[in-house]
C-alpha cells in the first residue's frame, strides 16, 4: 500500500549504511531452513517491501515482517536494498518533513554494495492485483524498475526456486479509493477507483497459477486485504464536531480557517486525511461536508467516505477475502486474516481512531507510521508474530516468534 | 550518449586469455606420448624407448636405433562442475572432449663411438578448452575458453661420453591461438543516457543478466628452447634431466566481437530514466552495438608467458625386463602473476589487468613398465601415479581455470605390430578432490578490495580420464 510516490531519477550515491547482507543470506543450515523454508519468497505490496511513513530505504526494509519471518525461520533473506535517503525518503517528522531535508534526492537507487541476483523479497510499493504478472501498469512505479529490475514480481519470485511463499496482495486495489473518497475512478484526482471483485479474482488466480506451475510443491501465507477504512488516516466526520481539542488542530493543520457544514453530525462519515493537501492543491477554501455537492461540489464527496462508500468498500474487500481465503485453503495453506489485530488494537487505543496532529512523531500511534497507512516496526513485529502462529499451526513447525517490548 | 564499459568483459577477457587447461596443472598439458602417460609422466630419467624422448628428454634420443617415428593423440574428457553456495544449485561443465595429437621424428647414428640424433618435434605442451553450459552464473568470467599452443622443435643430440653421457637441445618455435566465448553482464553496464553514471544494477537489474556475448581471438608466435642432459651411472641406473624454457606470447593482433543478447527486460512506468513504460531494455542498448561504441568489432592484445619446465627422473632397471622410474618437476608458474589486456577500440579506457599471483608449482611422478616375453618385440604392461600441486591460490579459483591438485592414475599396454612397429595404448584417471571457489575474478580495479571470504561461493569439482593411442616405427 503506497500513497503518493513521487519519482525522479536521482542518481543518488549517499553511501550510507546498508544492510549486512552476508549475514542475512549465509545462514547457517537447519531442518527448517532446508525444508519447508528452504527458499522463502515474499510477494505484496509496500507493506511486505517495509515501506514507511511514505518512503522506503534500507533501514526501513529491514524491519518488514518478511526480514522477520526470514529471521526467525533461519532462512536466506535478500532484499532489494535501497540508499538513504530512499526512494522516497520518508517522513520524519509531521506531516511533510522527509529525511534528507529538502534538498535531498526524490528517488534514490539501489544500493549497489547489495545487490543480488537472487531476491527473498519482491515486493513492490504500489503493487495491485493485476501487478504480479506485469512488467508494467498503470501501478508501476520508480520502485518497479528498482526492485525488479524489468521482471514481474512472480518473474522474480520464481528465480528463487522457492518453497515457501507469502502473498500480500490486494490493499491497493481499495486503498487509494478509499483515501480520495471514491468508489469509481476519477482521474482528475488520481483516484483508480475500488477493483471490482471479478478482476482482483481473475488476476490472484492467474498469479496462483502461474506460481504453482513454475513450483507444483509451493507451499504459503495468503494474506487477506487490511480493512482500509479502519486505518487512523480515515477519522470520523463527527469527531470534528465533537472533539474541541481535534477540532483546533484539524483547523490549525489546514491553516486556520475551516468552515465545518453541520451535515456531519450523525452521519457517520469517514474524513480522509488527504484532504488537507486537496484543499491546499485545488486551491479552495477549506470545508467539512459530509453531503456530496453541499454546499457544491466537490465539497461532501471527495476525499470523504459516506456509510455506502464504506459499505462499498466493505463488499469488496470481502470479496476478495472470500476467494483469498478459499485459495488458502484449497492449497492448504495459511490464511492469514489481519483485521482481527489490527481491531485488537484499535480496541486498545494503539492505532487511534484519531490522529493526534499535534504531534510531529506520534500522530498515528506507535503502530501506525506517519503516513497514517504503514506499519511500523513495532506493528511489523505483531504481523511477524501472528503469521508465525499461522504456520505453525498450519505446517507443525516451531518458529520462535518476537518477543515484544 | 554515455558510452557502455565492459568491465565484464575485461574480467572475463583476463583468464579468456589464458590456456584453459584445468586437467593438467595451471594450464599445462602433458598428454604428450602415450607411453610416457602410462608410467605416470615419470619419463626423464628413464624415457620411453621412442621419440617422444625429444620432448621428454632431449639427450636420450641418441639410445634410439635409426630412424624411428612416434605419434598418436589423447582424447581428454573432463566431467568438472561447481555448486553454488548461495543457491545450492549445481552446474556441470560441459567441455568437449579435445583431443591434443603430438608427433615426433629422430633420426640416430653416430660418429665414432659417439652417437648422436637429429630429430624433430610437434606437441602441444600447453592447452585445452574449459565450456560451461549457458545457465552457469560464472560464464561471465568464462563460458568457452580455447588454447592450443603447438611448439614446434628441432633436436640434436650427441654422446659426450659414449654409453654414458649424452646431452641434447633444441629450439622451440611455438604457435599459440586462443578464444573466449564470455557473457557480458547488463548490470555492470553503464546506463546510457544517464545523467549521472550509474549502472543498471542499480536500477534493479539482478547480476547475471546476460546482454551481451564476447568473442575473442588471438593468436602469436615466440621462441624457446628444450635441454635435456641423460646419463646411465650405473649399469641398472639411470638419470636424466630437462629444462623447457618459459616462452612469452605476445598477442598483438587479437580481435574482440560482440553478439548482443536480448534481455527481454522492459521498464515499468514512471521508471526513474523517465522512459516511456514499457521500453525495452535492449532497445536502450543497441546504439553500444554500432558506430563506435564500445561493444563493436575491435583489436585487443595481451601477453601470456607459458612457464618454464624443469624435471629430473631416476631409472632403475635392475629387475629382469622392468623398468622403474620416479621423477620431480618444477613448473614457473610464479612467472604469471597478472594478465594486462588492452582494448584498441571503444573500449580502450576499460584495458584492465587481470590478477592470479600463480605460484611456482611441483610434482612427483612414477612409473612401472614390463616387457613380457621376448625383451624386444615382446607385449609391454605399464602403470603409473602422479601427484601434482596447484600453482593456483585460492583467489584465482575462477571458471576459466578452477585449477585444484590432481591424482593421476594411468595403466597402458605396448603390443608390438611387427619387429618395427608397435601400439601403444594408455588410459588416465585424473582425480582430485574439489575445491572451493569463486565465479568471479579480481582485476587491479574489481573485486580488488574485495576478501577471499566476500568472493567465495561455492566447490568446484574435477575428474577427467584420458585415452591415449600412439604408433611407433622404427626403421
Amino acid at each position: 500500500m503506497t500513497r503518493y510516490i513521487t519519482l525522479g531519477c536521482a542518481a543518488a550515491m549517499i553511501a550510507l549504511a546498508a544492510c549486512d547482507s552476508d549475514k542475512l543470506v549465509n545462514p547457517k543450515a537447519t531442518p527448517l531452513n532446508t525444508g519447508l523454508f528452504k527458499s522463502y519468497v515474499a510477494i505484496g505490496n509496500s507493506i511486505t517491501a517495509g515501506f514507511q511513513s511514505g518512503g522506503i530505504l534500507d533501514s526501513t526494509q529491514q524491519e518488514s515482517f518478511a526480514a522477520i519471518l526470514a529471521h526467525q525461520a533461519g532462512t536466506r533473506y535478500a532484499y532489494p536494498a535501497l540508499l538513504a535517503p530512499g526512494c522516497p525518503p520518508p517522513v520524519v517528522s509531521f506531516p511533510s518533513t522527509t529525511l534528507g531535508g529538502p534538498g535531498a534526492p526524490p528517488c534514490s537507487l539501489r544500493d549497489p554494495r547489495s545487490v543480488n541476483a537472487i531476491l527473498n523479497n519482491v515486493a513492490v510499493p504500489g503493487a495491485a492485483a493485476i501487478d504480479p504478472l506485469a512488467a508494467t501498469s498503470m501501478n508501476s512505479n520508480a520502485l518497479t524498475t528498482l526492485i525488479l529490475g524489468g521482471k514481474t514480481q512472480v518473474q522474480k519470485a520464481l528465480d528463487a526456486s522457492p518453497t515457501f511463499v507469502t502473498i500480500e496482495i490486494g490493499n491497493n486495489d481499495v486503498l487509494s479509493a478509499a483515501l480520495h473518497g471514491t468508489t469509481v475512478p476519477d482521474s482528475a484526482i488520481g483516484s483508480p477507483g475500488i477493483t471490482p471483485v471479478a478482476t482482483v479474482v481473475s488476476e490472484y488466480s492467474a498469479m496462483m497459477s502461474a506460481l504453482l506451475t513454475g513450483q507444483p510443491k509451493l507451499k504459503g501465507a495468503l494474506f487477506g486485504v487490511f480493512a482500509v477504512t479502519a486505518l487512523p488516516s480515515l477519522f470520523p466526520a463527527e469527531s470534528l464536531y465533537t472533539n474541541a481539542q481535534f477540532n483546533a488542530e484539524f483547523t490549525f493543520a489546514a491553516g486556520g480557517s475551516v468552515t465545518y457544514v453541520p451535515n456531519c453530525i450523525g452521519s457517520h462519515a469517514l474524513i480522509s486525511i488527504d484532504i488537507l493537501a486537496f484543499w491546499k492543491a485545488a486551491n479552495i477554501p477549506p470545508v467539512v461536508s459530509c453531503q456530496a455537492g453541499v454546499p457544491v461540489e466537490p465539497y461532501g464527496n471527495l476525499f470523504v467516505l459516506d456509510t455506502l462508500k464504506q459499505a462499498a468498500f466493505a463488499s469488496a474487500i470481502a470479496g476478495y477475502d472470500a476467494y483469498i481465503q478459499a485459495k488458502a485453503d484449497s492449497l492448504g495453506w495459511v490464511y492469514f486474516d489481519p483485521n482481527p489485530l489490527l481491531g485488537q488494537l484499535k480496541a486498545a487505543g494503539a492505532v487511534p481512531t484519531l490522529p493526534n496532529l499535534a504531534s510531529t512523531t506520534q500522530t498515528f500511534g506507535p503502530f501506525i507510521t506517519l503516513d497514517g497507512i504503514h506499519p511500523s516496526a513495532l506493528a511489523h513485529e505483531y504481523i511477524a508474530n501472528k503469521l508465525i502462529q499461522g504456520i505453525n499451526a498450519k505446517y507443525s513447525v516451531s518458529i520462535d516468534t518476537v518477543p515484544h517490548p | 550518449m554515455t558510452q557502455l564499459r565492459p568491465r565484464a568483459l575485461t574480467l572475463g577477457l583476463a583468464l579468456a586469455l589464458l590456456p584453459a587447461s584445468v586437467w593438467a596443472q595451471g594450464f599445462g598439458l602433458n598428454e604428450i606420448g602415450t607411453c610416457a602417460e602410462a608410467r605416470g609422466f615419470a619419463n626423464t630419467g628413464a624415457p620411453c624407448h621412442d621419440a617422444s624422448s625429444i620432448y621428454w628428454n632431449p639427450a636420450a634420443t641418441v639410445s634410439l636405433p635409426g630412424f624411428s617415428i612416434y605419434g598418436g593423440a589423447s582424447a581428454v574428457r573432463l566431467m568438472g562442475g561447481f555448486k553454488q553456495d548461495t543457491t545450492g544449485h549445481q552446474y556441470n561443465a560441459n567441455s568437449p572432449t579435445s583431443v591434443p595429437p603430438a608427433v615426433f621424428v629422430n633420426f640416430s647414428n653416430s660418429i665414432g663411438p659417439n652417437k648422436y640424433a637429429l630429430g624433430f618435434g610437434f606437441y602441444v605442451p600447453y592447452g585445452l578448452i574449459s565450456q560451461w553450459r549457458e545457465d552457469f552464473p560464472g560464464r561471465f568470467a568464462s563460458q568457452r575458453a580455447s588454447l592450443q599452443t603447438i611448439y614446434l622443435q628441432p633436436n640434436f643430440s650427441i654422446e659426450i661420453i659414449p654409453s654414458v653421457l649424452s646431452i641434447g637441445a633444441g629450439p622451440v618455435i611455438g604457435l599459440s591461438s586462443i578464444r573466449l566465448d564470455q557473457a557480458q553482464d547488463l548490470a555492470a553496464f553503464p546506463v546510457p543516457g544517464a545523467p549521472v553514471p550509474i549502472t543498471f544494477a542499480q536500477l534493479g537489474v539482478a547480476p547475471g543478466t546476460e546482454a551481451a556475448v564476447a568473442t575473442l581471438k588471438a593468436t602469436s608466435t615466440a621462441p624457446g628452447f628444450n635441454v635435456g642432459l641423460h646419463a646411465n651411472v650405473l649399469p641398472v641406473l639411470q638419470i636424466g634431466a630437462r629444462f623447457l624454457s618459459q616462452v612469452v606470447f605476445d598477442y598483438k593482433n587479437g580481435t574482440a566481437s560482440f553478439r548482443q543478447t536480448p534481455t527481454g527486460l522492459v521498464l515499468a512506468a514512471n521508471n526513474p530514466l523517465g522512459a516511456p513504460a514499457g521500453t525495452p531494455v535492449d532497445g536502450l542498448l543497441a546504439s553500444q552495438f554500432t558506430g563506435g561504441g564500445p561493444f563493436t568489432t575491435q583489436g585487443v592484445s595481451t601477453k601470456i608467458t607459458h612457464p618454464y619446465q624443469f624435471q629430473v627422473g631416476v631409472g632403475y632397471t635392475g629387475i629382469s625386463q622392468t623398468t622403474l622410474s620416479v621423477d620431480y618437476a618444477v613448473v614457473g608458474w610464479s612467472a604469471f602473476k597478472d594478465l594486462p589486456i588492452q582494448f584498441q577500440g571503444g573500449a580502450a579506457a576499460n584495458s584492465q589487468t587481470i590478477l592470479t599471483n600463480y605460484v611456482d608449482s611441483w610434482s612427483i611422478r612414477s612409473g612401472l613398465e614390463h616387457v613380457f616375453g621376448d625383451p624386444v618385440v615382446g607385449f609391454v604392461g605399464r602403470l603409473g601415479f602422479s601427484y601434482a600441486k596447484t600453482p593456483v591460490p585460492r583467489d584465482a579459483v575462477v571458471p576459466l581455470l578452477p585449477d585444484m591438485n590432481r591424482y593421476n592414475y594411468s595403466a597402458g599396454i605396448g603390443y608390438p605390430l611387427t619387429k618395427n612397429s608397435a601400439i601403444d595404448l594408455s588410459y588416465i584417471h585424473v582425480g582430485t578432490e574439489g575445491r572451493r571457489g569463486l565465479i568471479v575474478q579480481r582485476t587491479t580495479t574489481v573485486n580488488n578490495n574485495l576478501t577471499y571470504a566476500q568472493l567465495d561461493d561455492g566447490f568446484y569439482t574435477l575428474a577427467a580420464n584420458v585415452v591415449s593411442l600412439s604408433l611407433k616405427l622404427g626403421f
